[in-house]
């Protein structure tokens, strides 16, 4: 009888062997570096761009959010963690937009990898937006003074990340990823000034491109998908409204949208924004409620495969954000 | 296969799925045996419940999901005997309960942090050192409650009505092992996901009572499955990249059906072999656990 249970135990044996023989092919075929490049691993398109831009051939980059995938809700596998943690620069967004990377960078004390906040030393406002008060300016300033107290009580991440849908404060994005790179690669800092003073000026131009195309317009308040143009807003001046909260995870309550409409209806919005990323399905319940249309205003979490297939890049997508708004803001 | 070793955090998953797998299965026997396999599920879903109290208030996940589990476990075991004659309605109510406060209480959660997604599926990229040690107390609650209530609690799993003649304190043995139960889902729950975590209680002890004769080998075939299945699931789930979680259920499910159909196979010789030899010396048929 014995034999029974031994048979039994054998073959669980055997089974685990064969699956982590399996795994042991696989595992091997990680890629190592190449040709003195640096490696660099990057969360999402955004910091994907601009580490490109900057390093150029220099740099073997990475994007761990793939394309046509909404990064709010992502999450890497011990696979990504294991890319990052054999990189020699983790560039990350930061400002608690990807909520893991606090813990995993806990995980990596040690390793050699260098991690970059690109968001650092950009001021950053307060987000969770509350669809009670609508006076933005007069708020802020509250916030200002109360931060420190509020963030006492635990509201952690209540920061708005988006801080790459304004053509200003990517230029501090792309200086701090320049920074990283070349204090990594002391050899080659000249070509990253280089490059990335070339793109700084591309960035500049957008922003000049946006400061007069906007300043026209006749209505000032647009409607977004989630609170991502918090800062492009008040870059420009402009007010934005958005329908779920810092996360498209975060669906407004029936109250929220009841009042979202009544909102949009009394600043005659014409036109309601929504992403490539996420279900349109709210953006278009709204429209159809007031009778508006909708349209794609791009907040730049990822590129879908068909925007890569374009050739389109930041510069390209803010472009068409800002033929989008022109179009809405002039109804 | 040895260079994913190099990661600290992988050793950090790899240790944690090793506590997970030793004393998990270990609950499920009793679990099983004791017509509360779905109590694991209803734990999990109480102690994702405590996980959004954590994240909410600023605490340590890990400690209120603890908190949620034991308030849970107390509540399942009261509810079991207010509900006699529907012993599971118990689980139904805790289960809806709990899952219906953690979406309220984490949709209260305007930041964005970690996301939901990863605790109902589990996450092995985090598992930092507070984790392991706190594991390991458990660890070593759920050693120090069977190395010295191992034969109460045999008879409470077997015959209750006999424990409670014989002395044995039936009420608090079975609230203590429902609160041991509550503490071993919480620590489980962050790793292998709300939706799993049940699964490595009950299927290693599904398999074991198919297997094993006697009460102590099925609890150590129990362990054995679950050590297979951990390390398997998480080797696998790093070299394919895909969910941990989810490969060591799947890696479960796999072991299960190739037990019943070894056995089957093995029954079936047996059969034949057996009916000569019973002719010869009268020996009767060999019963397992599982087959009681």
């Amino acid at each position: 009888m014995q034999k029974k249970w031994k048979l039994a135990v054998g073959s669980l044996a055997a089974a685990s062997l064969l699956l982590t023989g399996c795994g042991d092919k696989l595992g091997t075929k990680e890629d190592k570096a190449s040709g003195g490049q640096i490696r660099v691993v990057t969360t999402f398109y955004p910091m994907y761009e601009f580490t490109k831009q900057v390093g150029g051939d220099f740099v073997d980059a990475t994007l761990l959010v793939p394309g046509g995938t909404e990064p709010h809700d992502w999450e890497p596998t011990a696979k990504d963690v294991a890319r990052i943690a054999d990189a020699d620069l983790f560039v990350y967004n930061g400002a608690g937009f990807e909520g893991w990377v606090e813990d995993v960078l806990h995980n990596l004390e040690g390793a050699k990898v260098k991690p970059v906040e690109a968001s650092a030393g950009i001021e950053l406002i307060e987000g969770g937006h509350d669809h009670d008060e609508h006076e933005g300016e007069k708020k802020e300033e509250e916030h200002k003074e109360g931060e420190h107290k509020e963030e006492a009580h635990g509201e952690k991440g209540a920061h708005d990340p988006h801080v790459w849908t304004d053509p200003v404060l990517v230029q501090k994005e792309v200086e701090n990823i320049a920074a990283a790179l070349a204090e990594l690669d002391q050899a080659r800092a000249a070509e990253y000034k280089k490059n990335a003073d070339a793109y700084l000026a591309k960035l500049k131009a957008l922003d000049e491109k946006y400061k007069a195309e906007l300043a026209s317009s006749k209505s000032k308040e647009f409607v977004t998908a989630h609170e991502s143009f918090a800062y492009l807003a008040k870059r420009y001046g402009l007010t934005q409204e958005p329908i779920s909260g810092l996360s498209p995870e975060q669906e407004p309550s029936a109250a929220q949208m009841a009042e979202i409409v009544a909102w949009a209806k009394e600043h005659q919005v014409k036109t309601i924004f929504f992403e490539t990323l996420v279900s349109p399905k709210v953006a278009e319940a709204v429209a159809r409620e007031m009778g508006a249309k909708t349209a794609v205003l791009n907040p730049l979490e990822g590129l879908t495969e068909e925007e890569q297939a374009k050739g389109l890049d930041y510069i390209g997508v803010m472009e068409q954000n800002l033929e989008a708004l022109k179009k809405a803001l002039n109804e | 296969m040895l260079e994913m070793f190099q990661y600290g955090f992988l050793q950090n998953a790899f240790l944690a799925g090793i506590m997970i797998a030793l004393v998990a299965p270990v609950i499920g026997v009793y679990l099983v045996l004791r017509r509360q396999s779905l109590m694991a599920e209803t734990l999990s879903h109480v102690s994702l419940a405590g996980v959004a109290v954590g994240a909410l208030l600023g605490l340590y996940p890990m400690l209120t999901a603890m908190v949620a589990a034991l308030i849970g476990a107390v509540f399942v075991d009261t509810l079991r005997r207010s509900f006699k004659a529907y012993s599971e309605l118990s689980i139904a109510i805790l289960m809806s309960g709990g899952l219906a406060s953690a979406v309220v209480l984490m949709s209260l959660n305007k930041g964005v942090s970690r996301s939901f997604t990863s605790y109902l599926f589990g996450s092995i990229i985090a598992v930092s050192e507070t984790d392991l040690y706190v594991m390991g107390g458990v660890v070593a609650l759920v050693g120090l409650f069977f190395w010295f209530l191992w034969r109460p609690m045999y008879v409470l799993t077997f015959d209750e009505e006999t424990a409670q003649v014989s002395g044995v304190p039936v009420k608090l043995l079975s609230v203590s092992f429902s609160l041991l139960a509550g503490l071993v889902v919480a620590v489980s729950m962050p790793i292998i996901g709300v939706l799993l975590v049940s699964s490595l209680m009950t299927l290693p002890a599904s398999i074991a009572l198919r297997v094993s004769r006697g009460f102590a080998m099925t609890i150590f075939v129990a362990v054995l499955v679950g050590l297979t299945s951990v390390l398997g699931g998480l080797s696998a789930s790093y070299a394919l990249d895909i969910p941990p979680g989810g490969t060591i259920v799947l890696l479960l499910l796999a072991i299960l059906v190739v037990t019943l159909i070894v056995k089957r196979i093995v029954s079936m010789i047996q059969a034949r072999v057996g009916a000569e030899q019973d002719a010869e010396n009268g020996n009767g048929v060999v019963r397992t656990l599982g087959e009681r």
